[in-house]
């Protein structure tokens, strides 16, 4: 077995380790919030999944930059991998949130600056995503949604600080000034961020593998063709 | 030219994701700013409770008629957040699973097809 492959492997282990480890320690060793009780457990795997969908942005725009700098397929399948695994972790966040704010604020849905700035990043990256997705994607469509990732960029800084700038319902619970988590509620949480680290790589080490083997495939395929090796006989 | 409407389309499609996006965002931030106006045109009506502040909080708590029940089950929510979320995860690993598996069909099928060229 080749050494990449069994980095990867350990890396598949270690990540479904620390995810179940990372349930266990949420559902049997956080304590239950006087307030919310337990649905305020939503918020150990909704803050580490907004974290991880940075993360992916982040990915997304790396590779978009290094693909217009150095006009390499393996910059552009690094961008739509990250983009990808940013899109999932958006659409967890999404979905969590208004679980949460049904109990919290009593309605599922808020034009909160928060919660409409991840939409709209969210958004940035499906209209990436599917720009790339309709047929054969050639060096425009890539130059293209290369310049969409990193105008997405400014938009997740908007996300971040749209807490802090703007009056909102969204929560700040992690700050210098304020708020505050019990003890052991932090560790959980310290432990999810962990986790979630593992699973963000791992799922664009995932995607990125598949993707360059797809593009290597059309490579390959495409000077056969030109050989005459693919006619059928 | 197939290549150009085919990228028109798609950009055609993007542009109406952003936009739609934009235009939902722009709505729910005029319609917030009209509820704060509501809300500061109100206030004078409610200055008279500032000289007695506890006025200004009055609530009124009323017995539950029946069993206790909790509006909002928590337990439901949380399940829930957990199961769309995991969901979601094995959706996007079985996706990958796939894509690995039609790039071994491919290749399988490119190897018999250069092998049958040779002979």
């Amino acid at each position: 077995m080749k050494s990449s492959e069994m980095k990867f492997r350990g890396m598949v282990l270690l990540t479904t380790a620390l995810v179940l480890g990372a349930i266990y320690q949420v559902f049997l060793v956080a304590p239950v919030e006087e307030q919310m009780g337990i649905v305020q457990k939503i918020f150990y795997f909704h803050v580490p999944s907004a974290y991880a969908m940075y993360v992916g942005f982040l990915i997304a725009a790396v590779g978009s930059a290094g693909y217009l700098y150095k006009r390499d397929d393996r910059w552009d399948a690094i961008a739509v991998s990250g983009a990808e695994v940013g899109v999932l972790f958006c659409a967890i966040v999404m979905a969590t949130g208004p679980l949460w704010a049904r109990k919290a604020w009593g309605v599922w849905w808020t034009w909160d600056p928060r919660l409409t700035s991840t939409m709209l990043g969210g958004m940035i990256y499906v209209a990436y995503l599917a720009l790339r997705g309709f047929g054969t994607v050639g060096e425009v469509e890539k130059r293209f949604a290369a310049a969409l990732a990193l105008a997405g960029i400014p938009n997740a800084v908007i996300i971040h600080y749209s807490v802090q700038r703007w009056r909102g319902q969204h929560p700040t619970v992690i700050t210098n000034k304020g708020g505050g988590l019990d003890p052991e509620m932090k560790m959980v949480l310290l432990f999810c961020f962990v986790a979630f680290t593992a699973l963000v790589i791992t799922l664009v080490w995932a995607r990125v593998r598949v993707e360059r083997q797809s593009r290597e495939i059309s490579s390959l395929r495409l000077r056969a063709a030109r050989r005459g090796l693919l006619e059928d006989s | 030219m197939n290549s150009l409407s085919t990228f028109s389309f798609r950009s055609l499609f993007a542009t109406l994701v952003l936009s739609l996006t934009l235009l939902a965002s722009h709505a729910g931030i005029v319609a917030t700013a009209h509820a704060q106006e509501a809300a500061q045109e109100a206030a004078p009506a409610d200055s008279a409770e500032e000289d007695d502040p506890a006025e200004g909080r009055s609530t009124a708590f009323r017995a539950v008629s029946g069993a206790e029940t909790e509006s909002v089950p928590g337990g439901t929510l949380l399940i829930a957040a957990y199961g769309i979320a995991w969901a979601f995860v094995l959706m996007f690993i079985v996706r990958i699973g796939r894509l690995a598996n039609q790039n071994a069909g491919a290749l399988a099928e490119l190897s018999r097809r250069v092998t049958a060229g040779d002979e």
